[in-house]
């Protein structure tokens, strides 16, 4: 076969594929519909500069810890731990800080060699402190995603509900026993700028332009960077494949645990960065965070953003749609003054929905 | 390929006793047995899922030890699995590749990323070489019939220099119309230097491709005949271990 067939054939191949744009498009399409909507039902606010990046903010946290969870639902598993372990990374992150910070201070007070050291106060101490302390918060993310990974891979626990499940409950123990049960307030400003920063683009002295929070370029960045780890290297291949059909993946050479404990590993790492965010839009490390469930805001956006729970299907950009949705319906039920028990209601219906359509699209594949 | 004497037991049970196997180059040889007979044992000695308790086997006139599936396929021996080792959630593309994507340098050599446009290629060539018929290399494998799958795991084994392609019942679960585009499938191999093994329970099958035919039973390697000088019942005999003299069956042979 000449060369030039073989290309022909690979263009037909990218025509035949508008079926699986449609099938993205589609969650873009009720995304779109939906802001459609909540621009009718509330012409003043929902589509103003300050809700939008109120939005933004408020769904940068869950943004990434939906990203964790969804590299691993992709695997057909599942991790429950994502919104304990984002709690509990923030818990190690406020602490580590104030820790670091009072043993500097009073190193600093008693030491003769002091004085050519920067003061403990001083923006340097504190952005060396806050850099630290970032570093702890992504060990920990880390070694609970390590830990689940290997409770799937070498424990042979029998699903990954249950290692995860597990993991939930110590890192919301956790959680309280490194906190005392209560925040711990005050952080040093270096660390905050990731969750309460904004970049201001477009100020002019008519307009006050508008303010982008660092946390959504955060969000897009890493959301941009497992885009290309996913469709364009190997590895992100092959937890496509893995999803797909874990044996054959494993006849083919692939050393399948290796992508397991990779995929459980980068969603704890996602939920530590969701940690730092988070950190810095409350301006404390609360132990209230590890427990209030948003591992299920993480689950339901990412099967909202068209992801199968039989694995091996999803996109990261399909994700963030799925996550914009969830982030929309809250702020507009909320613009719209329903009950937050509504709300809940809402989203509960709009879960079942989203995972039936891919019940029938499941259906629909095996007729053809 | 030449397997001598080969044992191999399972605790009290003897899968394989001194069973020896010869393959030439660009034969198809059909095994047959009962089941349990340990046509699935011998295989998984070939390609070195298991190890045999004793005996030999030799590789391009070399002696050679295979520890795992993968020593067996950097040889050049390939394994079909019955249950279609592919994911339906990639393309025929990516299956194809699946293990051995190729890269390309992006950024200067800080990236290596998917040659997405190279698999695509490779992959249409590849269908082209072997006549299979698929629209297109980038469609989904679950979107396709169950005798396209089966090409596209042969072609999968066949694509990468591949020896000797081992297949586990490549037939089973295909509908009538398309096992014989398999079976073409497995004839068009030997233009291309390729020595199928292929075990299937079906003897029509059997006897349309295959150049020699052994039967195995209870371990044992009780026939080992080119398919010209048998016939249906001869080897449904010594499957079944009937006692009687087995050339009476087989009256147009002889």
């Amino acid at each position: 076969m000449s060369k030039s067939t073989a290309a022909s054939a690979y263009a037909t191949a990218r025509r035949l594929s508008v079926s699986t744009v449609l099938e993205r498009f589609g969650v873009a399409l009720a995304l779109l519909i939906l802001m459609l909507v909540l621009t009718i039902l509330s012409p003043e606010y929902f589509l103003t500069p300050d809700n939008l990046t109120n939005v933004a903010n408020r769904i940068s946290f869950t943004a990434l810890i939906s990203l964790g969870e969804f590299l691993v639902i992709l695997t057909a598993g599942i991790d429950l731990s994502v919104g304990s372990v984002m709690g509990f990374s923030l818990i190690i992150l406020a602490k580590s800080c104030h820790l670091m910070y009072e043993w500097y201070a009073g190193w600093y007070a008693t030491s003769s060699m002091a004085a050519s050291l920067p003061q403990p106060a001083s923006p340097l101490a504190l952005g060396t402190i806050s850099a630290l302390s970032i570093l702890m918060a992504l060990g920990t993310g880390y070694l609970c995603g390590l830990l689940n990974g290997w409770g799937f891979t070498k424990l042979g626990l029998p699903h990954p509900f249950i290692m995860t499940l597990g993991m939930l409950n110590i890192a919301r123990g956790a959680s309280n026993l490194v906190s005392g049960g209560s925040p711990i307030t005050g952080l040093p400003e270096a660390l905050r700028v990731f969750g309460a920063g904004n970049i201001i683009l477009l100020r002019t002295a008519t307009s006050p332009g508008f303010r982008i929070p660092i946390a959504f370029i955060v969000v897009l960045v890493l959301y941009f960077v497992f885009w290309v780890f996913l469709t364009h290297t190997k590895t992100g291949h092959h937890v496509y494949a893995v999803g797909g059909n874990p044996q054959a993946t494993l006849y083919a050479g692939v050393n399948v645990k290796r992508i397991l404990n990779l995929v459980y590993i980068l969603a704890g790492l996602l939920a530590a960065v969701a940690g730092v965010v988070y950190a810095g839009r409350i301006n404390s490390g609360s132990p209230k965070a590890a427990m209030a469930g948003y591992e299920l805001d993480a689950i339901a956006s990412v099967i909202i953003g068209g992801a199968s729970f039989f694995g091996g299907r999803g996109t990261v950009i399909g994700t963030l749609i799925g996550v914009l949705i969830m982030g929309f319906i809250r702020n507009g039920l909320n613009l719209l003054n329903v009950s937050v028990f509504w709300q809940e209601v809402a989203i509960g219906l709009i879960i079942i929905i989203a995972a039936f359509i891919d019940v029938l699209r499941r259906r629909a594949a095996r007729q053809v | 390929m030449r397997m001598e004497k080969i044992c191999k037991s399972f605790g009290p049970v003897r899968a394989l006793q001194n069973v020896d196997l010869v393959l030439n180059p660009s034969e198809v040889l059909g095994i047959v047995g009962d089941n349990g007979a340990g046509k699935s044992t011998l295989m998984k000695v070939l390609t070195g899922v298991h190890q045999p308790d004793s005996g030999r086997v030799y590789f391009q006139g070399q002696s050679v030890r295979f520890n795992s599936p993968h020593d067996s396929r950097a040889m050049g021996i390939e394994m079909v699995y019955q249950d279609l080792a592919l994911a339906g959630n990639l393309s025929v593309a990516g299956n194809i590749y699946l293990g051995r994507e190729p890269t390309k340098k992006r950024l200067g050599g800080l990236l290596k990323l998917l040659d997405h446009k190279g698999m695509a290629e490779g992959a249409a060539r590849l269908l082209e070489r072997l006549k299979i018929e698929i629209h297109s290399p980038t469609l989904l494998v679950e979107t396709l019939s169950g005798g396209q799958r089966q090409a596209v795991a042969v072609a999968r084994s066949v694509g990468f220099e591949a020896k000797v392609v081992i297949m586990d019942e490549p037939t089973a679960a295909l509908a009538v119309k398309e096992v014989s585009k398999v079976l073409e499938l497995i004839r068009g191999l030997k233009e291309h230097n390729v020595a199928v093994i292929l075990i299937s329970h079906r003897m029509p099958d059997i006897f349309e491709i295959s150049d020699r035919i052994v039967v195995l039973r209870q371990g044992v390697k009780v026939g080992d005949v080119p398919r010209a000088q048998t016939c249906m019942d001869e080897i449904v005999a010594l499957i079944t271990g009937a006692q009687q003299e087995a050339l009476q069956f087989c009256p147009e042979v002889s």
